[in-house]
C-alpha cells in the first residue's frame, strides 16, 4: 500500500496556482487585476477570521496597506506572496485585538455558486463541524493548519507569512492535526 | 539509517501525512510505515482529516468587482488626503524658508558694506595693555588705528631710543 504523502505533489500544485495567479494578474488589465487580487486576500482572510463581513473590511484594509506600500515591493514577481503577507498579517492583527475569532451562524452561511439549498445547508453542517474543530486550536496553530493544509502553501512560505522559523511552523502542524484527528475521531469534544 | 523500534510519535507521523518531513526523516518513517499496519492507518486517518479540512473550508462568493471598486475609490481618496496634506506642508515649509531667508538679510551685512563698529576698540586693547605700558618709565606710546601700540622709551643715561611694537591680536 502506497503511504499516503500529498506533500511534494501539493507543493508543486501550490507553485503551479501562485505561477497561474501571477501570470493571470499580469495578463490582465489593472482593473481586473485588482479584482484577481481582492478574491485570492478574500479567501486567505476569510479562512483565518471565519465570516464574511469582517473578512470583506479586512480585504479592503489589506488592499489599500499594499497599494500605500507599494514602494516595498522591489520584485513585482513576487507580487502575489507580498499581498499573501499583507493579507494574512492583516487578518492575524485583527484576530489577536479581538481575542478570538467569531465563525457564522449555520443560518448566515453565504451562498457559493451554483449550489441548490440543499447543498447549502449541507455545506452549512460541515462548516460549523469545521469550525468547532478549528476553535479548540490556538492562533497559531489554525492559522498554519490553514495555510498549509487548505491554502496548500509551502511551509517556508507560511513560516514568513507567520514570521516564525520553518520547524515552528512544522511543530504547529503537527499539533494542529493531532488535535483535529482527534477531533474528527470524537476524541476531543 | 536508523531505524525505528518503536512507532513513531503522532507528530511525526502526522507531518508525514501532509509531506512535511524532511527527506531523511521521510525515507526512515515511511520504511517504519510501510511495515507497520497500525502506523499505516494512522497516516491514512490524518491524511483523511487533511482531506476533510480542506473539504470544508469552501469560500463564499461575494461580489469582488464591488470590493475592488470601493478599494478603488478609498485609494484615490487617500491619495487626495495626502495630495492635501503635502500641499500644505509644502506651502508652511516655503514660508519658514522664505522668513528665514528675510531675517538672515537684516541680520547679515551686505559684502562691501562698511560697518558701523569699525576703529580702535580702544576701551578693551587699551585696558588689556595697560599693565605692559606701566612697565616703562618716561615713555611714550601711541595707539594706531588697527589696534597696535608702538612704545618708545628712551634711556636717560645712554640716550637710546628702544622702540617697541605691540600688534593686536
Amino acid at each position: 500500500m502506497a503511504i499516503p504523502c500529498y506533500g511534494a505533489k501539493s507543493m508543486a500544485a501550490s507553485r503551479q496556482r501562485d505561477r497561474n495567479a501571477e501570470a493571470d494578474v499580469e495578463s490582465k488589465p489593472a482593473a481586473d487585476a485588482l479584482e484577481a487580487h481582492s478574491r485570492r486576500m478574500f479567501g486567505l482572510i476569510y479562512r483565518i477570521v471565519g465570516n464574511v463581513a469582517d473578512a470583506q473590511d479586512l480585504t479592503q484594509e489589506a488592499l489599500l496597506k499594499a497599494l500605500s506600500r507599494q514602494a516595498q515591493l522591489k520584485d513585482d514577481r513576487k507580487a502575489v506572496q507580498w499581498l499573501n503577507r499583507i493579507a494574512v498579517n492583516t487578518a492575524l492583527d485583527f484576530v489577536r485585538r479581538r481575542g478570538r475569532i467569531r465563525f457564522e451562524e449555520l443560518t448566515d452561511v453565504p451562498a457559493v455558486k451554483d449550489e441548490s439549498p440543499e447543498q447549502r445547508i449541507l455545506r452549512g453542517e460541515t462548516r460549523a463541524w469545521l469550525n468547532e474543530g478549528l476553535k479548540l486550536l490556538s492562533e497559531r496553530e489554525r492559522t498554519a493548519l490553514i495555510l498549509r493544509d487548505i491554502e496548500d502553501w509551502p511551509a517556508s512560505e507560511v513560516a514568513r507569512a507567520m514570521d516564525c522559523s520553518t520547524a515552528t511552523v512544522r511543530s504547529h502542524i503537527a499539533n494542529a492535526r493531532v488535535k483535529f484527528r482527534k477531533y474528527k475521531e470524537g476524541g476531543l469534544p | 539509517m536508523k531505524r525505528f523500534r518503536r512507532h513513531p510519535d503522532e507528530s511525526t507521523l502526522a507531518l508525514l501525512a501532509g509531506g512535511d518531513l524532511a527527506p531523511l526523516g521521510r525515507l526512515r518513517v515511511g520504511s517504519h510505515v510501510k511495515r507497520c499496519e497500525t502506523c499505516r492507518r494512522t497516516v491514512a486517518s490524518y491524511a483523511r482529516a487533511r482531506s476533510a479540512v480542506a473539504a470544508g473550508s469552501v469560500v463564499p462568493e461575494v461580489d469582488f468587482a464591488a470590493l475592488s471598486h470601493r478599494v478603488r475609490v478609498a485609494a484615490e481618496q487617500q491619495r487626495e488626503r495626502a495630495g492635501v496634506s503635502f500641499g500644505w506642508r509644502r506651502k508652511a515649509a516655503l514660508a519658514a524658508l522664505g522668513a528665514a531667508a528675510l531675517a538672515l538679510a537684516l541680520i547679515l551685512p551686505f559684502p562691501g558694506a562698511e560697518s558701523p563698529d569699525q576703529g580702535i576698540p580702544a576701551e578693551p586693547l587699551v585696558h588689556d595693555l595697560a599693565p605692559a605700558l606701566a612697565q616703562f618709565q618716561g615713555t611714550e606710546a601711541q595707539i594706531t588705528s588697527d589696534g597696535s601700540v608702538s612704545v618708545r622709551t628712551y634711556h636717560q643715561v645712554s640716550g637710546a631710543l628702544t622702540i617697541t611694537d605691540y600688534y593686536a591680536p
